[in-house]
């Protein structure tokens, strides 16, 4: 006994010593270049791994990722600001943006971006997203679109077309909700509408409907933020939600991204408003064959609506390390114009494949992107949510305009909290999305 | 006439047991058997209870294609520090509020809960200003600090509890003996608290263990987080990767087992005949 | 006779206690102060000059309907966990500390539940209590118990005690193996005086076991219980708070201000608000039972 506690302590103890001489391996001279972001599954990092280890082979650079798991990135960029330790560059989507800004933490990048877009031609949305006061502040690196996705083989058997409008969805709900067994409990279901404040699922799935009926959140009047969510568009479309939430499967109450996608991967749902990056996990795992079976579209609208959709882009930012000495600002250019050569973005837009969304347009990145044999596979995914991203927005960028408080009425998750309150609590559409404008207001006074 | 009233008693206490068992252990056998799922199974819609095919995919995903090995090590080296310094200053001061008088004692007990009235996230961001002024920016001892701060109080709290149910009647023997303050801590006291010692050291090693607040905020470097921080990471994005995800758990389990196995046999040996009347 | 160090008993417990309060208040002290500070000031984010605005987020949060039932649920939160963790916990003990086959392993096993990092343990109740495609209803549903889904975390008047079932299930064993400790801690003599004296079962657990671990186990509830005030990743890692704030706790409540709105100043004001209800349940706790320990004691 006295002798395997002797061994315990003294094991322990060299493990408490080598905690205090973990070696800190950076010497001075060398410049080490760190890019957060915050694609954290594993087969992600290694891609990333690949692309820096030969970036750092060809020019002696050396950068390193740091995939920061999404839910705690605003915590850890303020905590970074606070210390005054942030990394030199971050992929960040607008909400990240603007903590930065505020924050005077950025570094504008105008002058690299026009060299970069001669080359690749960045697809308009992308650019006007991260336009501030003439100057450009990201470099648009990929996108993260919302397509409807169906179940092309069930909506054929049940003789429906593909829909392109909100009777056609409502229409394709209903019939596509079945009981498949005649158990008398419903195996599938026609579509799944979340209304969940469980993480950005429930919220993002509202928001590409309001857009098609031309509702918004904020707009700017004389510079300043007025929120306009209370409105007939508005009213009109959660009527349509609320119709559509009969159909969607149990479980949208507290629904977020990984739920959902297991949701659709399991076959409880005919339809959803997701991503298409399922598409290739489903063949990473041998089940192609079910991928086959889901196509994409642009989501249904109103009969006199537009289109419109939730979509994402994210940007690479500088931050004020940048430049910090002129050595590392030369060397974050070197990456930078290294990384958009059509072969490396290539390979970036690899580290999930069907998942990133090219945001450029020259022949040349396009050819070397989808020569890539899975994106060739799933050219038609791919293409739809390219036209997605050029057809999307997001919250507080509507229109050019930039508000302030973006990232606060994003966060909020005020779009699915109205739903919740109209389906779970009963209240009636009107008094719900006054209650929306109420709140949003709240945040803007800040 | 025994047997006729021990039988109800013991199918009573078998059918309490398999509850138990049943409750505690189903959802960790749930983990267990995903992690062996294959991902044919894993998208199946109907949940099954043995799966019929079995694959060492998802281990070998994470051990050979994840950084998990790494965040093994840290979370080990990390939990390892925090238990030992945890015991040597909780069983000193421990014994002092237990046993001396000195002024402020109260004070002392009290303040230490301090700790625990806060919501962790909260402190995260000015701990990690703090850390980064002092020199210890990305670097394990800022998290071993931190998670001493945060086991320290239990552990005082509990020891003291131990030793006051010691008799004072032993110390005074061991005094006329001519023992010192000091030695009757180490020689007397600290034999007989064994068990307050085990509990404690197994709760510093795993709260900091599963603890994911600060390495998350005050350590950067991606081969230096924790196994709670890697794992939150996979968790949070569109798509989960079970069979992953729940291999990074078992795996994460044996390290703990190992060392409550090691130092828990404390608990079976038990303090028989050790208190001389 | 010399008096040394070793010897003089008021230098000697300042000795043992100092390193572990300084090393706590070193690393609180100043967080604690920035958050005061905080929480009168009107401070978005991170920003170096907020504007002084005294105690107006006390005065707009306090009587505010929101707060006070995010307060009430938090008090239901902690009620519901102790009442429920503790007597599990204190059977299990009990259970443990018996003779028979297997129990060595079940010993060291039944801390499973609480060994596995909450992020994993959130992950694998929320799949099991999916009503779509989770076992829990599936198994309901085979086994004929229930006709249709039931939502244990989407259906705002039951998400509350499905997370605490599952905030049980991972402190229980923590508590049983409190209590194991302190009744390894009964000497064997006790036992057999009893015996001798001819005391039944339920006289020997009430005059002897009970008393033995009382203690252990009000120290235990009693910190749980400020742990529990202030527990966050539970309730967030299932429900964020929701469905419709069912289970917006102060804690939930403090990061949504502080890291979704970046409402910095009001997020302080919480937290301040629920260190003084916590201080105020501590400090109750005080009056009423450390006074009678010490006297047990002496």
């Amino acid at each position: 006994m006295k002798k395997s506690k002797k061994l315990i302590l003294l094991a322990l103890s060299v493990a408490v010593a080598l905690s205090l001489m973990w070696p800190v391996k950076v010497s001075a001279e060398d410049i080490v270049l760190t890019l957060w972001h915050w694609e954290t599954p594993p087969h992600r990092v290694e891609k990333l791994d690949e692309i820096l280890a030969k970036f750092r082979e060809e020019t002696g650079i050396e950068v390193r990722q740091n995939p920061i798991s999404f839910p705690e990135l605003n915590s850890k960029i303020l905590a970074a600001i606070a210390a005054n330790r942030l990394p030199e560059m971050i992929w960040v989507n607008p909400p990240q943006l603007m903590i930065l800004r505020k924050h005077n933490s950025l570094v504008p990048v105008t002058d690299i971006f026009k060299r970069i877009d001669a080359e690749v031609q960045f697809l308009n949305p992308s650019i006007e997203l991260y336009r501030f006061d003439q100057e450009q502040l990201t470099i648009p690196v990929y996108g993260i679109s919302w397509p409807l996705e169906y179940r092309a083989d069930l909506y054929e058997e049940n003789g429906l077309e593909p829909p392109v409008y909100w009777t056609d969805l409502l229409e394709a709900a209903k019939k596509l909700t079945k009981d498949l067994d005649g158990d008398g409990r419903i195996d599938i279901y026609g579509m799944m509408m979340p209304y969940s404040i469980k993480g950005n699922y429930g919220s993002q799935a509202v928001w590409g409907f309001l857009r098609t009926n031309r509702a918004n959140v904020v707009e700017m009047e004389n510079g300043k933020e007025k929120i306009v969510f209370n409105s007939t568009q508005t009213i009109e479309t959660y009527k349509f939600l609320k119709e559509l939430t009969k159909y969607t499967s149990p479980g949208s109450e507290n629904m977020d991204w990984g739920m959902g996608e297991l949701q659709i991967r399991t076959g409880k749902v005919a339809t959803a408003v997701y991503t298409a990056g399922f598409l290739s996990t489903l063949y990473r795992k041998g089940l192609e064959e079910m991928a086959r079976k889901w196509k994409q579209k642009f989501i249904p609208r109103p009969k006199d609506g537009r289109i419109g959709h939730t979509a994402y882009t994210r940007g690479l930012v500088f931050t004020t390390t940048v430049i910090s000495s002129k050595e590392r600002e030369a060397a974050v250019k070197t990456f930078v114009r290294w990384l958009y050569k059509p072969e490396n973005y290539a390979e970036m837009m690899m580290m999930e494949p069907v998942l990133f969304v090219p945001v450029v347009n020259g022949k040349s990145m396009m050819d070397a992107f989808f020569a890539k044999p899975l994106i060739g596979k799933f050219r038609g995914a791919m293409e739809v949510q390219i036209d997605v991203l050029n057809n999307s927005s997001v919250i507080g960028f509507v229109n050019g305009i930039k508000a302030p408080h973006a990232a606060e009425l994003e966060g909020s998750f005020t779009l699915g909290a109205v739903l919740q309150k109209i389906v779970l609590q009963g209240w009636s559409v009107e008094r719900a999305v006054e209650w929306g404008q109420k709140r949003y207001e709240e945040i803007i006074k800040e | 006439m025994k047997d006729a009233k021990t039988i109800p008693k013991r199918i009573i206490f078998t059918l309490l047991l398999l509850v138990v068992i049943g409750w505690y252990f189903f959802p960790v056998y749930w983990a267990l058997i995903t992690s062996f799922k294959t991902p044919l199974d894993l998208m199946s819609s109907r949940p099954t209870f043995f799966p019929k095919k079995m694959t060492l995919s998802s281990y070998e995903d994470v051990l050979l294609r994840s950084k998990f090995l790494y965040y093994l090590r840290s979370s080990i080296i990390i939990a390892s520090g925090v238990t030992i310094i945890t015991l040597i200053l909780a069983t000193g001061a421990a014994y002092s509020l237990s046993r001396l008088n000195f002024k402020g004692k109260r004070l002392f007990s009290n303040l230490i809960l301090l700790v625990y009235l806060f919501p962790g996230i909260l402190l995260a961001v000015p701990i990690f200003k703090m850390m980064t002024k002092i020199g210890l920016y990305d670097m394990l001892p800022s998290v071993v600090l931190v998670h001493v701060m945060i086991t320290l109080p239990f552990c005082i709290w509990t020891l003291r509890t131990f030793f006051d149910q010691i008799p004072r009647s032993l110390e005074d023997a061991a005094r006329i003996d001519g023992a010192s303050k000091l030695s009757v801590l180490y020689k007397l006291y600290l034999p007989l608290i064994g068990p307050g010692l085990v509990t404690s050291a197994i709760f510093s090693f795993v709260a900091s263990w599963n603890e994911y607040i600060f390495p998350l905020i005050l350590l950067s470097t991606p081969e230096k987080k924790t196994i709670p921080v890697g794992i939150a990471g996979w968790a949070s994005s569109y798509t989960i990767d079970w069979g992953q995800i729940t291999a990074a758990v078992i795996l994460a389990i044996i390290p703990v087992i190992i060392l409550i196995q090691l130092i828990g046999r404390r608990f079976v040996a038990g303090l028989s005949g050790a208190i001389k009347g | 006779m010399k008096k040394n160090i070793a010897e003089n008993e008021s230098v000697l417990g300042w000795i043992l206690s100092t390193p572990s309060v300084v090393w706590i208040l070193l690393i609180i002290v100043y967080p604690v102060i920035l958050t005061l500070w905080i929480s009168l000031h009107q401070q978005k984010m991170v920003e170096v000059n907020p504007p002084f605005i005294g105690l107006k987020n006390y005065i707009d949060l306090l009587p505010s309907a929101k707060f006070l039932f995010q307060l009430k649920l938090t008090l239901i939160w902690t009620f519901l966990n102790i009442v429920l963790i503790t007597p599990v916990g204190v059977l299990l003990g009990l259970l443990l500390n018996r003779q028979f086959k297997g129990v060595g392993i079940l010993r060291t096993w039944i801390l499973l539940s609480w060994i596995i990092p909450i992020v994993a343990t959130t992950l694998i109740w929320q799949w099991m209590l999916e009503p779509a495609v989770g076992i829990i209803n599936f198994l309901l549903y085979e086994t004929g118990i229930t006709r249709s889904y039931v939502n244990f975390l989407g259906d705002p008047s039951i998400s509350m005690l499905s997370i605490v079932v599952v905030n049980v299930w991972r402190w229980s064993p923590f508590m049983g193996i409190m209590t194991l400790a302190a009744l390894q801690n009964v000497p064997k003599e006790f036992y057999d005086a009893a015996r001798v004296d001819g005391a039944n079962a339920w006289q020997t657990f009430w005059h002897i076991t009970l008393p033995q671990i009382i203690p252990t186990v009000s120290v235990t509830s009693f910190i749980l219980i400020i742990w529990l005030f202030n527990m966050f990743p539970p309730i967030w890692l299932l429900t964020e708070g929701g469905p419709i704030e069912s289970t917006t706790t102060l804690p939930i409540a403090i990061y949504k201000e502080a890291f979704r709105l970046f409402r910095m100043g009001k997020a302080a004001t919480y937290s301040i608000i629920l260190l003084i209800v916590v201080s105020a349940f501590v400090a109750g706790y005080m009056m009423l039972f450390v006074k009678s320990r010490e006297e047990v004691v002496k």
